[in-house]
């Protein structure tokens, strides 16, 4: 799992997606069972640096 | 003679003492606080004759009596409670109309004049008493039944979207929400709130959670209660009535490492998350718990150290609306998986309007409830040049608000609510009600609880020591032998009883305007006999 970390995009269909919908995209995978990220951010609130 | 010295004359109040009532049982000296009494001997003359033809001798006794203190530490503050306990009526506190207290404190003490309660510099006649509900639906419309008919008493704590933006598609054929649409708790119009334990005694903040509970589960009313900034007991967070209690968080953000740790264990989710920016008694300030009052067990569930806590005047890192929108809104809804409805609390303010505006523009519709605080709301503790000489009357803010939103068609959007005085008059059913009428949503209160559970004081002046953790009815302070004062179950019961009757009388007010529901923005039912006001309130001027 360490080397294939889930991908989380931050930008859809070349449209930025809402901070919400980010989290709610990590809250279904982490319901799924899934626990390693990679989240593509695009300024979404408290992600990334 | 000392001139410079403070004099009886000086005080705020003075002790009337009839020593010939008093039995010298010591129950007021020991039940007064603030120390204030004391007992004394003083020298007496007396002329007696113990013969049976008149032969006057002058005699000097001792004799023991009450006797006030006079200094700028231990003064009366006319809370009342040895007229109370004291079994004779030998005993009383008389307001001391010439009293130079507040230039001798400062004179003394160089220190601002600080104190708990409400603004006690009054300003004439409250607006809200004035207004009448002046539209009767009689042969135009028919009235209500207060008894028999049935009311809608919900508001929301939430974002309201209109119709046309709820996420919904059609998809072959069926409605299908394609998104999530913002978290909206339907509740009652009146939210207790929102006093801290800390400011409040625990069994005083208990009080007001039992009866919050008791009104939901035994008579349906769907009452809430916000916790104030000071945390929350854990086997709250951890029980089912957590759903009753609307979280706030503060400058301070006391408490809150308790309510994250407990997230994992939370049965329900809280009502709400109230954002405190600022409060009606003391606006552009910070909450203030004096260190006197951080008694072991607040300590702990602050998770501070015993000092005075000062909740800062700003939110550090917050400098404008869209900062608010962005920062907090958002972070207190992703905890709680936006599950939860987050409010923002601020003093009423000339520049209320314009920040309401642009909440309003808010794209994300995480803006659960703009709530304001007028000058007339109360406080713990606060500076007295706060409490007295800064704020916002609520009622023409609320409207001015209310109208820039009609303006926008934006209405109920980001429900209003409002509080600062409601229910000084002792009926806050009224209040409510007009308040609403001219565009609130729903109504808060905070201290009128207090006066149901046996609070002494006033806003002319009487008592007001909620700062000093000396609170004479165990309301106010953490002092364990004060706070033992303080029957629980009664101050719920009484709680109770009010809603009870509030929830009567507010539907008294539905019926005769013909509204099964929330008169929101019912400001045509409404009457002045003042022009200027009728004017600036924009409803009917009558004489």
């Amino acid at each position: 799992m360490a080397n294939n970390p889930t991908k989380i995009q931050g930008i859809i269909d070349g449209r930025r997606v809402s901070t919400q919908k980010l989290l709610y995209n990590i809250y279904d995978k982490i319901n799924e069972g899934l626990t390693e990220f990679e989240v593509e951010a695009s300024g979404q609130h408290n992600i990334g640096g | 003679m000392k001139v410079n010295k403070i004099s009886r004359d000086d005080l705020d109040w003075k002790i009337a003492y009839r020593p010939d009532r008093c039995t010298l049982c010591g129950k007021c000296v020991a039940a007064c606080p603030f120390k204030s009494i004391e007992v004394g001997v003083e020298k007496r003359r007396k002329v007696i004759s113990d013969h049976f033809t008149p032969e006057p001798k002058i005699e000097f006794k001792t004799i023991p009596v009450i006797r006030q203190k006079v200094n700028e530490y231990e003064f009366c503050s006319g809370c009342g409670i040895c007229e109370r306990v004291c079994p004779n009526e030998a005993i009383n506190p008389e307001r001391n109309s010439d009293s130079r207290l507040g230039a001798k404190y400062r004179a003394t003490v160089a220190d601002p004049y600080k104190r708990g309660g409400r603004a006690n510099l009054s300003t004439g006649e409250r607006t809200l008493d004035k207004i009448r509900v002046g539209r009767i639906s009689q042969m135009t419309d028919p009235s209500l039944d207060a008894l028999r008919h049935t009311f809608d008493m919900l508001a929301p704590f939430g974002r309201v979207l209109p119709a046309g933006e709820m996420p919904f598609d059609i998809q072959n054929g069926k409605l299908v929400m394609n998104d999530a649409p913002p978290k909206v708790n339907w509740i009652y119009p009146i939210v207790i709130g929102d006093m801290s334990i800390g400011a409040l005694s625990w069994r005083m903040w208990e009080a007001m959670a039992i009866a919050t509970a008791y009104l939901n589960e035994e008579c349906g009313i769907p009452i809430r209660m916000c916790s104030g900034e000071g945390g929350v007991p854990v086997r709250l967070l951890k029980s089912k009535y957590l759903k009753y209690t609307i979280l706030q968080i503060a400058s301070g953000h006391f408490g809150w490492n308790r309510i994250i740790n407990a997230m994992p264990y939370m049965q329900e989710l809280p009502a709400g998350v109230l954002i405190k920016i600022g409060q009606g008694a003391k606006p552009g300030d910070g909450g203030l718990l004096q260190a006197k009052k951080v008694a072991p067990h607040i300590s702990e569930i602050r998770g501070v150290p015993k000092a005075d806590l000062l909740s800062p005047p700003n939110h550090q890192g917050l400098y404008s609306i869209e900062e608010s929108v962005q920062k907090m809104f958002l972070s207190f809804n992703a905890a709680f998986k936006f599950q939860v409805p987050v409010s923002i609390k601020v003093a009423a303010s000339s520049t209320s309007v314009s920040v309401y505006n642009n909440l309003l523009r808010d794209p994300y519709n995480i803006v659960g409830g703009f709530f304001m605080d007028g000058i007339n709301g109360g406080t713990g503790a606060a500076n007295e040049i706060s409490l007295d000489h800064t704020g916002h009357p609520i009622v023409s803010k609320l409207r001015d608000c209310y109208n820039a939103a009609v303006h926008q068609g934006k209405q109920g959007q980001i429900p209003l609510w409002a509080g600062g005085g409601l229910g000084q008059n002792w009926n806050l059913a009224a209040d409510a009600f007009k308040m609403m009428a001219l565009g609130a949503n729903g109504v808060f209160t905070g201290k009128l609880m207090l006066q149901l559970a046996g609070c002494v004081g006033n806003d002319k002046g009487k008592c007001n020591a909620c700062n000093t953790g000396l609170c004479p009815v165990g309301i106010c302070t953490q002092n364990p032998a004060l706070v033992k004062r303080l029957d629980i179950d009664k101050a719920a019961e009484h709680i109770v009883n009010y809603f009870i009757s509030t929830d009567y009388e507010l539907k008294k007010m539905l019926a005769p305007i013909g509204n099964s529901s929330l008169p929101v923005g019912r400001s045509d039912c409404l009457i002045y006999e003042d022009k200027a006001v009728a004017d600036r309130l924009n409803i009917q001027y009558s004489c």
